[in-house]
């Protein structure tokens, strides 16, 4: 298969999801370079239960005139690209998260129970971050820089939180 | 620098336009409460003694408006909740009764626990 077919091919799994013009050529744009960088890991099942395009569309969405709050810095396709290569690089036994850009420019993955159990991943171009309450009192935060490997205290930090 | 003219017991509003901002069971999201990438501060109004429908129209009028955006509601926070993560709320009119809460960590991801915290012990209101 043509990796032109590929795009098409999967593009069709998210043809609902982007709503303006705009988003859709952002959205193909995004498919383009996931293909380009990621083609064995889309090619082997791609969808992680949607959250890779809801990637897209929070990048999109926050680098929409005023999509990201009045101080909101832009989310950068680096900054897509390393969401991508966190999903890819995700325990499949982990809850599936929620993503969104922050005004930081980062993309975030949220783990969240109740207000004493959250647990943010995010990434912002190769930079790594990690924020959660695991309950009782008990914070934890950290970064690094961001190799396309999950920090194993990360991990351990959301299966805690998810028991 | 903290302002001891604002007492503990005093009630601070923080505006929320975005619906991202509130959770779906209806708790305040931590997001909501992060400082300005801008300034590093987060801005807030000392609505002590105001009736709620009052403190609307203050966002309203003063954020809102600016911005041509609706307000939502607003995360209701105590000062001594804020000074026990170690930040600083100070006075800083105009406008009448803005405030501003200060001295924030440096990393972001420091900033995001103690905004977790901070989200922990907010209510919220809506307009």
């Amino acid at each position: 298969m043509t990796a032109v077919a590929r795009l098409d091919s999967y593009s069709r799994h998210y043809p609902a999801s982007f709503g303006s013009s705009a988003v859709s050529d952002e959205s193909f744009r995004v498919l383009k370079l996931v293909h380009e960088r990621f083609d064995a890991s889309v090619t082997r099942g791609v969808a992680k239960d949607g959250v890779l395009s809801r990637i897209v569309e929070a990048r999109a969405g926050a680098n929409a005139d005023g999509g990201n709050g009045d101080d909101g810095i832009p989310v950068s396709l680096a900054t897509v690209e390393a969401a991508i290569k966190l999903l890819f690089a995700m325990p499949s036994e982990l809850p599936t998260p929620e993503v969104a850009a922050e005004a930081t420019g980062e993309i975030s993955f949220e783990w969240y129970r109740d207000p004493r159990h959250v647990f943010v991943l995010s990434v912002e171009n190769s930079i790594i971050r990690w924020s959660g309450l695991l309950g009782s009192g008990t914070r934890v935060s950290g970064s690094e820089p961001f190799s396309g490997a999950i920090p194993v205290l990360a991990i351990e930090a959301i299966r805690r939180m998810n028991t | 620098m903290d302002d001891p003219a604002i007492l503990d017991s005093e009630h601070l509003a923080h505006f929320i336009l975005e619906q991202n901002k509130i959770r779906g069971d209806g708790t305040v999201h931590h997001r909501a409460l992060m400082p300005s990438t801008k300034t590093g501060n987060k801005s807030v109004f000392r609505v002590d003694g105001l009736d709620d429908h009052v403190v609307c129209d203050l966002g309203r009028k003063e954020v809102g408006q600016p911005q041509g955006r609706p307000i939502l509601g607003w995360a209701d926070l105590v000062a001594l909740d804020v000074r026990e993560q170690k930040l600083n709320v100070r006075s800083d009119e105009p406008p009448s009764r803005h405030a501003l809460i200060e001295g924030w960590p440096p990393a972001i991801e420091d900033q995001r626990t103690v905004a977790m915290v901070l989200a922990q012990r907010a209510s919220l209101k809506r307009c």
